[in-house]
C-alpha cells in the first residue's frame, strides 16, 4: 500500500468494515505514512464527537452499576430510606377514634370523622383549602 | 519502549477496541498503560513480519489480561456481539468480493450486493451458538473460528434462500425490492418513457407487493428458482409498462392498480444483467450513496453520516451540510482540529469580558451539539428520500 488511503477506505477501517488482513495493511502504512495516520486519527475525532452524549457513560461507573453488590446496597439504601421517612412522620400521639376497625392513616384533606362508616366509602370527599387548613388534623387507629 | 512502537501497539489495541468494545466492557480501563504494561514483548524481533509481530504482541496482551474469561463473561454482551457481527459481515463481504456470482445474486440480489453472502440475525445466532460458545483464548481464535464457520455455511444454498422468501422473511425480501428498483426505473425509463419518479415509484411498489403474494402464496410453479422469481417480476414490470403506454397514448388516466397480471412468466434471458437496466447513474445502484446502508442501524447510520461529512466529495456532502456549514464549522474545528469552545470563541470574537465568554462559550456549545442532531435527523431523510 504505497498511495494515501482515501476517505472510504479510512471509514471501512474505523467502522469495521474490513477483515483483519485488511486491516493489518492500513495499520503497516500508517506506520510509516504520517499524513495518512493524521487522517485516521481527524476521522476517529469527528466520529468519536458525533457518538450520542448518552453512550458517554463512564465504563467504571457502569460497571460498578451493574454489579450486584451495588444493586443490593442501593435497595438497602432505598428501604432503609422509606422507613426511616414512616418513622419521621408518623404523629408521636395519635387521637383515638371510636367505632372504627380499620388501622389505616387517612389523609388530612379528604378524611371527615362525621361522614366516615367503616367498611363503606366516604359520602363526600370534597374539602375546600380553607376548610382543610382551617381544621385540625385527624387520624384514626384501630380502637384497643 | 519506542515512539514508533508504542505508536503501532496503540493503533493495534485502538482497532481492537473500536471493534469489540474491549474498555467498555471492562478489559482494561487504560490503555496506554495496557500499552507500557507489554514491555520487553513489545519489540519486534529481526526476522518478523509486521503482520507476525502484530499477532504475537496482541496474543501476549490478551493473555496478560485474561481474555479468556473476559470472553466467556461478556460474549452475550451487545457490544461485543457488534463486534463479532462486524467481523463476520466484513469476512462475508470479502468472501463475496472473491467468488463467482451465485445463480442467487445473478438473478434477486441488487447490483453490487449479495443474498449468497449475507448475514441474516438469525444465521449470526446460530454461527454464535454453534461455533463461538466455547473457551477462545483471544481475538486471533475468534477471527479464525469465523473463517471456518463462514466456509461451512456460505453461500447460502438457493433453496434455503427461496424457503426464507416463501415464509416472506422481511431480510431476504428487502434485497430482492432493492433488485427491483433499478429494473423498474430502467423499464420505465424504456418501455413507457417514463423517469417521473412517482410513477416508477408506483411500479416498484405494485410489482413488489405482488411478486411477493405470488411467492409467499406459493403460486409460482414448485419447487421454485430464483430465476422464476425475476422472471415473474419482469412481467409484472413490463405488463405495468405497457398500460401506462397505452394510458398516455390515449391521453387518459389510468390507475396502475387495475391492471390484472396472469400468474405465468416467461423467461427471457434478455432482461437478465442488462446494462441498461442497472445504470450506474441512478442513485439507488450508486454504492457509495445509501445502497449498503442498514437503515434499522443507529450506529450504521451514524458511521454512513460521518463519511458523508469528512469527505467533502461525497455525493451527499453538499445536501447534508447546506444552510448549517457555520454551524459544521465549529463542530469540525472543536472535534477534528481539537480547539476548545474557550478558544473558538477567543478566535472569532477576541477576549471578552468573563460574562460574556462565558455566554459565548454557552451559545458555542449549544450550537455545536443542535447542529450534530440536526445533522443526523437530516442524514436519514436524505436516505430515505435516495432509496424511495
Amino acid at each position: 500500500m504505497s498511495r494515501h488511503l482515501d476517505s472510504h477506505t479510512i471509514f471501512r477501517y474505523v467502522s469495521n468494515r474490513m477483515t483483519p488482513q485488511d486491516e493489518t495493511s492500513v495499520q503497516e502504512h500508517i506506520s510509516e505514512c504520517s499524513k495518512c495516520r493524521a487522517a485516521v486519527e481527524k476521522y476517529r475525532a469527528l466520529a468519536a464527537g458525533l457518538e450520542p452524549d448518552a453512550s458517554r457513560v463512564q465504563p467504571r461507573f457502569r460497571l460498578i452499576c451493574k454489579s450486584t453488590l451495588f444493586r443490593v446496597a442501593a435497595s438497602l439504601i432505598i428501604v432503609g430510606g422509606i422507613t426511616f421517612t414512616i418513622i419521621n412522620t408518623r404523629p408521636k400521639s395519635l387521637p383515638i377514634q371510636s367505632g372504627h376497625d380499620s388501622g389505616a392513616i387517612l389523609s388530612t384533606d379528604t378524611y371527615q370523622p362525621e361522614t366516615y362508616q367503616p367498611g363503606t366509602q366516604k359520602a363526600d370527599t370534597t374539602s375546600t383549602e380553607s376548610d382543610t387548613l382551617a381544621t385540625a388534623p385527624v387520624y384514626y387507629t384501630p380502637e384497643k | 519502549m519506542s515512539e514508533k512502537i508504542s505508536g503501532d501497539i496503540l493503533e493495534w489495541l485502538t482497532k481492537e477496541d473500536e471493534r469489540f468494545s474491549l474498555r467498555k466492557l471492562g478489559l482494561y480501563t487504560d490503555i496506554n498503560k495496557a500499552v507500557e504494561d507489554l514491555g520487553s514483548s513489545a519489540y519486534r524481533e529481526a526476522d518478523e513480519s509486521y503482520s507476525e509481530w502484530k499477532q504475537r504482541v496482541l496474543a501476549h496482551f490478551y493473555e496478560q489480561t485474561g481474555f479468556s474469561s473476559f470472553y466467556s463473561q461478556n460474549r452475550g454482551e451487545k457490544l461485543f456481539k457488534r463486534g463479532i457481527r462486524s467481523l463476520l459481515k466484513a469476512k462475508l463481504s470479502d468472501m463475496f468480493h472473491h467468488s463467482e456470482q451465485t445463480d442467487t445474486d445473478k438473478y434477486i440480489a441488487p447490483d453490487h450486493d449479495t443474498i449468497s453472502y449475507s448475514l441474516s440475525e438469525e444465521n449470526f445466532e446460530r454461527i454464535s451458538e454453534e461455533h463461538l460458545s466455547g473457551e477462545i483464548q483471544d481475538t486471533l481464535e475468534i477471527s479464525s473460528i469465523c473463517n471456518s464457520a463462514l466456509k461451512q455455511n456460505y453461500p447460502l444454498a438457493e433453496e434455503y434462500v427461496i424457503d426464507h422468501l416463501q415464509t416472506n422473511d422481511s431480510f431476504y425480501w428487502e434485497k430482492v425490492y432493492l433488485r427491483l428498483k433499478p429494473m423498474v426505473e430502467g423499464f420505465s425509463y424504456q418501455m413507457s418513457g417514463s423517469n417521473a419518479q412517482d410513477q416508477t415509484y408506483d411500479i416498484w411498489s405494485d410489482t413488489c407487493m405482488i411478486i411477493n403474494t405470488a411467492v409467499t402464496e406459493k403460486r409460482l410453479s414448485q419447487p421454485c428458482h430464483a430465476k422464476d422469481i425475476i422472471s415473474y417480476a419482469v412481467g409484472i414490470i413490463k405488463n405495468k409498462n405497457r398500460e401506462l403506454l397505452k394510458g398516455i397514448k390515449k391521453g387518459r388516466n389510468i390507475s396502475l392498480d387495475q391492471v390484472s397480471y396472469k400468474v405465468e412468466y416467461s423467461p427471457d434471458e434478455n432482461f437478465f444483467n442488462r446494462e441498461e437496466a442497472a445504470p450506474q447513474n441512478f442513485s439507488s445502484q450508486n454504492p457509495t450513496v445509501t445502497n449498503y446502508i442498514d437503515i434499522t442501524d443507529e450506529v450504521d447510520i451514524r458511521n454512513h453520516m460521518v463519511l458523508a461529512l469528512y469527505n467533502e466529495k461525497h455525493p451527499l456532502h453538499q445536501a447534508l451540510i447546506s444552510g448549517y456549514e457555520e454551524a459544521v464549522g465549529l463542530l469540525f474545528e472543536h472535534y477534528i482540529d481539537g480547539v476548545s469552545y474557550d478558544d473558538i470563541v477567543i478566535k472569532r470574537m477576541g477576549h471578552l469580558p468573563e460574562k460574556e465568554m462565558i455566554k459565548n462559550v454557552a451559545r458555542v456549545r449549544q450550537e455545536v451539539k443542535r447542529v450534530k442532531e440536526r445533522l443526523i435527523k437530516r442524514f436519514i431523510k436524505l436516505i430515505k428520500n435516495d432509496r424511495r
